[in-house]
């Protein structure tokens, strides 16, 4: 049984090796007809597919010409090829050799091609007159090898550009659609959305077992899909380029290119191309991948522009742009709103669930004071903030911060401060920033998700940096705020400035993220860096100090 | 009466906004201010903020007040078109005016440029709509509801005791500590304090610190007073089982008006969660998408 096994494995095995020796030694096909030493290749214009393409009257295109040996021996190949007098070869490499006889364009070259297989070929831009009537014209090809002569004609359809137009038309753009062109109605029609390249994806990428590649430049964002008819009897190449235009100045997108696109030319970095073969008499949807990538493309309304060309031509057949929408999904301020919110949730969830230990340890004289503090805050810093901020910021836009931070973070932190001297326990703070919310509600109807998102964030974040620097529990710090001089209490100051600077700094820069992702405001990140580190840090810091000097002044007031 | 004390006091009349119960108007308050967050489209931003307007109209509140909200509003909207003219990041955009050229040395380096763009002017009016909303039915709120309505509101929405009578607290004691703030501020005046014409800001900080001294150590010395004052009359004592000596009532518009909020308000959220999973890419039936078409068109 196992030895028939073996000799089952061993037959299989030489019938692979028998097939692909086979495939090595048997000659592919080759072009040329019998008895041709060399196979001489010409597309005028150069097309997809092989086959004999549509020039148009008044454009450029490209004649294709190759050569290959089809014997063992060296052969020396002599070409000449001769155009009509409309198509003028351009910009020829110095192998050519041009003449100009009463009506057409002599070009010859000679190439040697040393052993079988070996091939030349080059790409003749030629220029066509823009008078010329449509209809078929010929070029004519000797090639020479080792004496032997092959005489070849070629007839080339040439239209005009409206009957070329004609033939081709665009027919519908669909956008985004799957990697075979396929509509995928889930996604919103008209919009590309786009890949954050951000540190958070990369990690989503690794743990989903996606890949550490950077998505948004190897991969496409999204696919398109060009639907293009072909009226004409014969398959038509076709080059099919699309490009994001920025609506008003008609300019390219940066960020909107294909991968890699420091190896092409200028011209075709800013767009995606595809080079189709229509057949004729049908109608052929063409996909096209998309490149992007967040923070090079900005979100908005732009114009997707899809150009038609014929293949190795200059000629655009048609042009057609499309309104499109960009979009961008930033997981940051989307993720500090939902962390904020389970910390919020969390927090007051544990409160609640030890809510008489957590008031129990809070005297009834106590309450009543963070009570009267949170109406002295609500009345020297809401009430003025409520007009100041709201005139200040009409005056001064975004920059009003400069001037209403030294009334509102300076003053704020100078009662949360001294409150907290006079109370240092955990849990102060939270009170004093419940009361200033609750009267906010109460009094200016400022009740909603997000100004109890913003009052409590800072309310814990403070809450938190004070605990860890000492100052609601027993540390030198608090030690020193509570009993030395007024000469020796400047490092447990500095410390507590820093504590609430590092709070309300964080607590800045979560509230920038709430308004961003709940109320979609924009703002630059080298704002949103100076606001967090003068208001947020600076003024509060400074506010903190001077809290220090009111706290142990109003110590001095009876207070057990 | 100064603006501060206008903010604060509320009206009394007999409107349909006045009788409505405090908790039908925090939850309306709460309503509208998920609305704004789920709402997106400048049609529907727009119509919100007609209807909030319309309805502290109809609460035929004093002329002052109404001047004081439209105010308001129009600089909370005027801010917001100013930020978003200069932060606007979308296309197309246009640049009206150059403030900090991107050439200039250090300043237009670090911010790479801040312009005045067009679009972002439009764009901050419609955002501000959020705002102006939330602005105008706030104050609605305040200035047709009796701070005690609202309190017993907040009870009733399961606030701790214990900050229900610091609230208390807090707000009986706001215009006490209102004229305290200013006749301080009046002997600062005569001491030659003006604010607004100082530029030593430090000396500004000292004055503020001198300001907030006596009006803080007035605030602590009452405090013990009305601690004993308070644990006296039991405060504390068995707070799981009190009883209040008034209580709010539903009333068959409260109760209307609270459904049909509702039903309204889970009506738009589901409709734009099912909208967002769909635009998302979460998840497509062919079943919604009359809601998705309503959902873009009109959310």
């Amino acid at each position: 049984m196992k030895t028939k096994r073996v000799w089952t494995g061993l037959l299989t095995f030489l019938f692979f090796i028998s097939f692909i020796l086979a495939g090595l030694i048997i000659p592919a096909e080759s072009p040329a007809q019998a008895g041709d030493p060399v196979a001489v290749k010409i597309q005028i214009p150069f097309s997809k597919g092989g086959k004999q393409g549509l020039a148009i009257a008044g454009s450029e295109i490209s004649a294709y010409i190759m050569v290959e040996n089809q014997t063992d021996e060296e052969q020396n190949v002599d070409m000449e090829i001769s155009l009509p007098k409309e198509f003028k070869p351009v910009d020829l490499s110095s192998s050519w050799k041009m003449t100009q006889t009463g009506d057409s364009y002599i070009l010859t070259t000679a190439c040697t091609l040393a052993v079988k297989y070996e091939n030349w070929f080059d790409l003749i831009p030629v220029r066509i007159s823009s008078d010329i009537p449509a209809g078929e014209y010929r070029v004519a090809a000797k090639v020479k090898s080792n004496g032997k002569e092959q005489k070849l004609e070629l007839p080339v359809k040439l239209a005009t550009r409206r009957e070329a137009a004609d033939f081709v038309k665009i027919s519908e753009i669909l956008l985004p659609t799957d990697e075979y062109g396929k509509v995928d109605p889930r996604y919103q029609r008209n919009t590309l959305a786009l890949k954050s390249s951000s540190s958070s994806n990369y990690y989503k990428r690794v743990i989903t077992g996606a890949g550490t590649e950077s998505t948004a430049a190897e991969h496409p964002i999204a696919h398109m899909a060009v639907k293009v008819a072909n009226k004409n009897a014969e398959a038509a190449s076709l080059l099919i380029t699309a490009q994001l235009l920025n609506p008003e100045t008609k300019k390219p997108v940066a960020g909107f290119r294909p991968p890699n696109a420091e190896n092409l030319s200028k011209d075709e970095q800013d767009r995606i191309y595809a080079m189709v073969k229509v057949p004729g008499k049908s109608e052929t949807l063409i996909p096209l991948p998309i490149y992007g990538e967040e923070g090079t493309i900005p979100t908005g309304k732009f114009t997707l522009r899809t150009t038609v060309k014929l293949l190795g031509s200059d000629a655009v057949l048609q042009v057609k742009d499309l309104p499109v929408q960009v979009v961008a999904r930033d997981f940051l301020p989307a993720v500090i709103t939902v962390s904020a919110f389970v910390l919020i949730a969390g927090t007051f969830g544990i409160i609640n669930f030890r809510k008489q230990a957590f008031f129990d340890r809070f005297k009834t004289r106590w309450l009543i004071v963070i009570a009267l503090f949170g109406t002295a805050t609500f009345v020297t810093v809401n009430i003025p903030g409520t007009i100041l901020w709201d005139l200040s910021h009409a005056i001064f836009g975004p920059f009003s911060f400069l001037i209403t931070g030294l009334f509102n973070e300076i003053i704020l932190y100078m009662l949360l401060v001294s409150l907290v001297l006079l109370i240092p326990q955990p849990g102060t703070v939270l009170l004093a920033t419940v009361m200033r919310m609750l009267l906010s509600g109460v009094i200016l109807g400022h009740f909603s998700p997000v100004t109890i998102m913003f009052y409590s964030t800072s309310g814990i974040l403070l809450e938190v940096m004070l605990f860890i620097f000492g100052i609601t529990r027993s540390s030198w710090v608090s030690r020193k705020l509570s009993q030395a001089g007024r000469a020796d209490i400047w490092p447990a100051a500095l410390v507590i400035s820093l504590g609430c600077g590092l709070a309300d700094a964080a607590s800045a820069f979560v509230n920038f993220q709430i308004t961003i992702f709940l109320y979609r405001l924009y703002y630059a990140d080298w704002y949103i860096l100076t606001y967090v580190l003068i208001d947020g840090f600076l003024y509060t810091a400074i506010g903190t100090v001077f809290g220090v000097l009111l706290g142990r002044q109003l110590k001095k007031v009876a207070i057990d | 009466m100064s603006i501060a004390q206008r903010m604060i006091r509320p009206t009394v009349n007999a409107t349909f906004i006045h009788q409505l119960d405090a908790r039908v108007k925090i939850f309306l308050l709460l309503a509208t201010s998920v609305l704004v967050i789920f709402l997106d489209n400048p049609k529907s931003l727009l119509l919100l903020f007609v209807f909030v307007s319309a309805a502290a109209l109809s609460a035929r509140l004093p002329a002052k007040n109404l001047k004081i909200l439209a105010v308001l509003v129009l600089l909370a909207v005027w801010g917001t078109m100013f930020s978003q003219a200069l932060f606007y990041s979308k296309l197309p955009r246009t640049v009206l005016f150059v403030i900090i050229h991107p050439k200039w040395p250090v300043i237009g380096e670090l911010t790479g440029g801040l312009f005045v763009y067009k679009q972002g002017f439009t764009y901050g009016a419609v955002q501000a709509l959020r705002f102006a909303s939330m602005l105008t039915l706030g104050l609605l709120l305040s200035w047709t509801t009796q701070p005690r309505d609202l309190l017993l509101g907040l009870i009733h929405f399961k606030v701790p005791y214990e900050v229900s009578f610091m609230t208390v607290t807090a707000v009986r004691f706001l215009p006490l500590v209102m004229n305290e703030v200013r006749t301080v501020l009046t002997v600062q005046r005569l001491r030659g304090y003006r604010p607004l014409k100082s530029s030593n800001w430090i000396k500004l900080i000292r004055t503020s610190l001198y300001t907030l001294k006596p009006i803080l150590a007035n605030c602590l010395r009452r405090a013990g007073t009305l601690a004993v004052s308070a644990e006296s009359r039991g405060f504390r004592v068995n707070p799981e089982e009190r009883t209040y000596w008034r209580g709010l009532e539903y009333s068959y518009m409260d109760r209307g008006v609270l459904w049909g909020g509702t039903v309204f308000l889970v009506g738009i959220v589901a409709v734009k969660v099912v909208y967002l999973l769909y635009f998302n890419g979460v998840y497509y039936t062919p079943f919604l998408r009359e809601l998705y078409g309503l959902a873009k068109n009109w959310l």
